[in-house]
């Protein structure tokens, strides 16, 4: 018996094709977060590691920065330690003998990724890619650690603090003589030189506290730069280094430097105290007080022109405060950040010793 | 197995526990029953495309999935935007806010997208079939199937469960996508994050296994809203009132066993 | 044809049939009237199985309805119509579709064998017109008379009636027993009739008999009926003001 009604047929036609698009994209999407390339050709590389560190299949593999590929599978040897990680690659890659397999944190936040690093120029190319060995994991909390020691190390066997304490006996020195108002006067009032190059010392520590205050700025603006921190190899660890580096002898000088200068010294304590470490660029910094000690003493100067430029003055006065408000800012942004967690152990552990 | 039934009438309980215990009973009964229509109406499932069932098969999948798609789209775009906003906040206070994409799709997929579909098509379809399914009990137009030998189980059950078992699980991947998309636009409109950006992030924290485990949670969740709802339509006595209190327990039962089996199928596969 | 051997119906601690007893004969026309809540339409559910008694049997031509379940339940019940007090035509179908559905179920008939069916059951009951109307868009005459073709559109033995008039106007209720009469003489199957409505018991009842308390009180022609001394019967016959003149 015929029925005149058309909406079963098209009920069965819209039926059909909504099931037909929904499970074509079901089959889509599980491709697509299968991570499987179906329709991709990939080379397998196969990595040896005594430890994965957390690594697992479908994360990401990375060579200069960029994606080259997927975790494809782990396994464990059987009767011997270790684990092979089964690399998909794009493409096949070239490494050199000091080639390098790192697992990272992908994030902050979790998740891996393995750095393949191919190794330097001066090393030859590989010519079988078979027993490839991958560095055990490096722990994120163990690499910050590691950082500090260093800094400390720095510190202490280099010789830094003797240096800076030498400066600052010397630095002692001349205040003391220029409040005296003794000594060779006369003769530093027709050197410029001296002068000239005070101001650009100056003007440098300037430059040096904005840097500071840029990287206050970024940790505080949160970009997320906190694991490059960590890296040696960063620009932004050395311009941090450097910068604290700077501004510490700046203020450890001050600090010590009773005399005229020891009105810079006015509120901060906390400037000092906040920073008890420093690294090589310190030697430089020290070495180059020690050189103009060194200068004033011998009476090669513009001591006349320093004791007559207000100028001068005010620009420390103005830089120091500067600095110690950078200080403030990086202190409030530590602060901020050790009360957010998962960073704690992170940032506790890295600022925790300024 | 018998639809029409007949009264079921028992003296008035003289104590505390043993209205207890009947009430228990009552409902060890009810359960029963709604599983034994659920387990032949699956058992049927091989006349669905028989030339006298075919016809109604679809019609009701047409009406269980098509005609919903409207107000899933609207439902599903705005959890998945109101999901992206929210943990967007969150998230930009540690600068994370490419993380969107990777939460609104876990999300989604696991819990949000079964769920979502489910509540919907409770509220819609199921209260519907319960509504007309007692209506039909009530105008003895059940009693009627049954003597004619017409198996309301599989004239009126089967095409619903095929219905709800396939459609449901559908409309959970379409609901997931929606939101995704949805979240997508949120990403991209409130927090900059560039639509490839976002779909990488929702790639690399989504599994294959969460896409599956919701599909299969939208499954059970089908075979719930449509026993209950075929269940308490049988089930309903009393005219219009009867009716009415039929479409109320079933958005009511099918929306708690909802969210407690969903919990329980979460517990199984990730805990 | 059918036969009512003491039966017991109990629902919960309610009797609702008494030691029923009650025997049809193959081809007659037998009404059962009473007061609601006699047991009437209990005693029709019965026929059919749509109700189990609690003791005693129901036998449909020597076998057990009450005991038969599956194929053999399915072939039992194949020789009856049932029309329903509300009609029960599936909403969503139209008129023809609902009396086309036994034939699609059942047999094997092609598209165009139903369709010649259904309207020539239609024909019969005179809605050739409403095949594509739905039943809500049609009268509840119009839907009593659909009811009454799906029934008949199998070929039943027995037509069973629930209250085929009962929410009908007079005239509309005259053209149902006249119809009930029809099919008894151009099929020649036997019919029980539920009704109150003791003009249409006595049109067309061969037998009527009187249920009370879930019991038959008397079985009679209609004229020995309308004469009977039972209180009962005399108490219906009077609410409804017949008079024991009425077939004249």
């Amino acid at each position: 018996m015929k029925r005149p009604r058309r909406h079963d047929i098209t009920a069965e036609a819209i039926v059909g094709a909504f099931m037909f698009i929904i499970i074509f994209l079901l089959a889509a999407f599980t491709i697509l977060i299968g991570k499987n390339s179906f329709f991709k050709e990939s080379v397998p590389l196969t990595v040896r590691f005594s430890d994965v560190g957390g690594l697992k299949v479908g994360e990401s593999v990375y060579m200069r920065g960029m994606k080259i590929g997927s975790v494809g599978g782990l396994e464990m040897i059987e009767n011997e330690p270790g684990v092979n990680a089964i690399l998909e690659l794009e493409k096949p890659i070239r490494l050199r003998e000091n080639y390098r397999f790192e697992v990272q944190a992908a994030s902050m936040l979790g998740g891996m990724k393995l750095m393949v690093i191919e190794g330097t120029p001066d090393r030859e190319w590989l010519t079988s890619l078979n027993n490839l060995r991958g560095d055990p994991p490096a722990d994120i909390l163990d690499q910050a650690t590691k950082a500090l020691e260093y800094i400390r190390n720095a510190l202490d066997e280099g010789g830094i603090m003797q240096n800076l304490s030498t400066a600052m006996g010397d630095l002692q020195e001349i205040t003391r003589k220029l409040n005296a108002g003794t000594g060779t006067v006369a003769r530093l009032l027709n050197d410029d030189t001296l002068y000239n190059q005070a101001d650009t010392l100056m003007g440098s520590l300037q430059s040096a506290s904005d840097d500071l205050g840029a990287v206050a700025k970024r940790i505080n603006d949160g970009k997320g730069t906190l694991g490059k921190l960590l890296s040696e190899e960063s620009p932004l660890y050395a311009d941090l280094e450097s910068s604290v580096a700077n501004l510490k002898s700046i203020s450890t000088r001050l600090e010590e430097g009773k005399g005229t200068l020891g009105k810079l010294l006015s509120e901060e304590e906390k400037v000092y105290n906040n920073m008890l470490e420093a690294s090589e660029s310190i030697k430089k910094m020290s070495a180059d007080f020690a050189a103009l000690g060194e200068k004033i003493n011998t009476g090669q100067g513009t001591v006349g022109k320093l004791m007559n430029d207000e100028e001068l003055y005010d620009e420390i006065k103005k830089l120091v405060e500067n600095a110690s408000n950078v200080m403030g800012d990086a202190q409030a942004t530590i602060d901020d950040f050790r009360e957010t967690s998962p960073l704690t152990t992170f940032s506790s552990i890295l600022f925790g010793a300024f | 197995m018998r639809i029409t039934r007949e009264p079921e009438l028992y003296d008035p309980p003289s104590t505390a526990t043993r209205r207890l215990g009947r009430q228990v009973l009552i409902q060890w009964k009810a359960v029963g029953r709604a599983a034994m229509f659920t387990g032949m109406g699956f058992l049927y499932f091989r006349y669905m495309f028989s030339h006298r069932n075919r016809h109604e098969v679809f019609y009701q999948m047409f009406i269980t999935g098509i005609r919903s798609l409207g107000v899933l789209t609207v439902v599903a775009l705005f959890t998945g935007m109101i999901f992206a906003l929210q943990t967007g906040l969150e998230l930009a206070r540690y600068g994370q806010e490419v993380h969107v994409g990777g939460a609104v799709t876990v999300v989604m997929l696991r819990e949000m997208g079964p769920f979502m579909a489910g509540m919907i098509l409770t509220a819609s379809v199921g209260s519907s079939v319960g509504a007309q399914l007692g209506t039909m009990t009530v105008s003895e137009e059940v009693a009627a199937l049954e003597i004619m030998s017409i198996d309301p189980i599989r004239f009126l059950v089967m095409p619903r469960l095929v219905a709800f078992t396939i459609m449901v699980p559908l409309c959970t991947f379409y609901t997931d996508i929606i939101a995704v998309l949805g979240g997508g636009l949120v990403g991209y409109t409130q927090f900059g994050i560039p639509p490839y950006l976002y779909y990488d992030n929702a790639l690399i924290y989504a599994e294959t296994k969460d896409l599956w485990i919701g599909i299969l949670k939208a499954f059970v969740f089908g075979v719930i809203i449509c026993s209950t709802a075929c269940y308490q339509g049988f089930s309903t006595t009393g005219g219009a009132v009867g009716v009415g209190k039929s479409t109320r327990n079933t958005v009511v039962i099918s929306f708690l066993l909802t969210l407690i089996v969903g919990y329980i199928i979460t517990r199984l596969f990730y805990a | 044809m059918i036969r009512f051997d003491n039966v017991i119906k109990k629902f919960g601690h309610r009797l609702v049939l008494d030691r029923f007893n009650l025997h049809v004969k193959k081809g007659e026309t037998m009404v059962l009237v009473g007061t609601s809540g006699a047991g009437k339409s209990v005693t029709l559910k019965h026929m059919v199985k749509l109700l189990k008694p609690t003791q005693g049997e129901v036998l449909i031509e020597g076998e057990a309805i009450s005991a038969t379940v599956g194929k053999d339940l399915q072939r039992l019940r194949g020789d009856f119509g049932f029309l329903f007090q509300s009609s029960a035509l599936l909403q969503w179908m139209s008129v023809g579709e609902n009396i086309a559905l036994p034939l699609r179920e059942h047999t094997s008939f092609s598209d165009e064998e139903i369709e010649e069916k259904v309207r020539s059951v239609l024909a019969q009951v005179g809605l050739e017109d409403a095949i594509w109307k739905l039943p809500a868009e049609i009268s509840g005459g119009m839907k009593k008379r659909a009811g009454l073709a799906r029934a008949i559109v199998t070929e039943p033995k027995i037509i069973l009636y629930d209250e085929p008039t009962s929410g009908l106007d007079p005239v509309t209720s005259r053209t149902i027993d006249e119809l009930i009469m029809h099919l008894k003489r151009d099929l020649g199957v036997t019919s029980v009739v539920v009704t109150h409505d003791m003009i249409s018991a006595l049109t067309v009842g061969d037998r009527i008999a009187m249920l009370h308390q879930g019991r038959v009180v008397e079985v009679s022609t209609p004229a020995e009926f309308l004469h009977s001394k039972h209180p009962e019967v005399r108490g219906f016959l009077d609410a409804q003001y017949i008079s024991s003149d009425f077939l004249k």
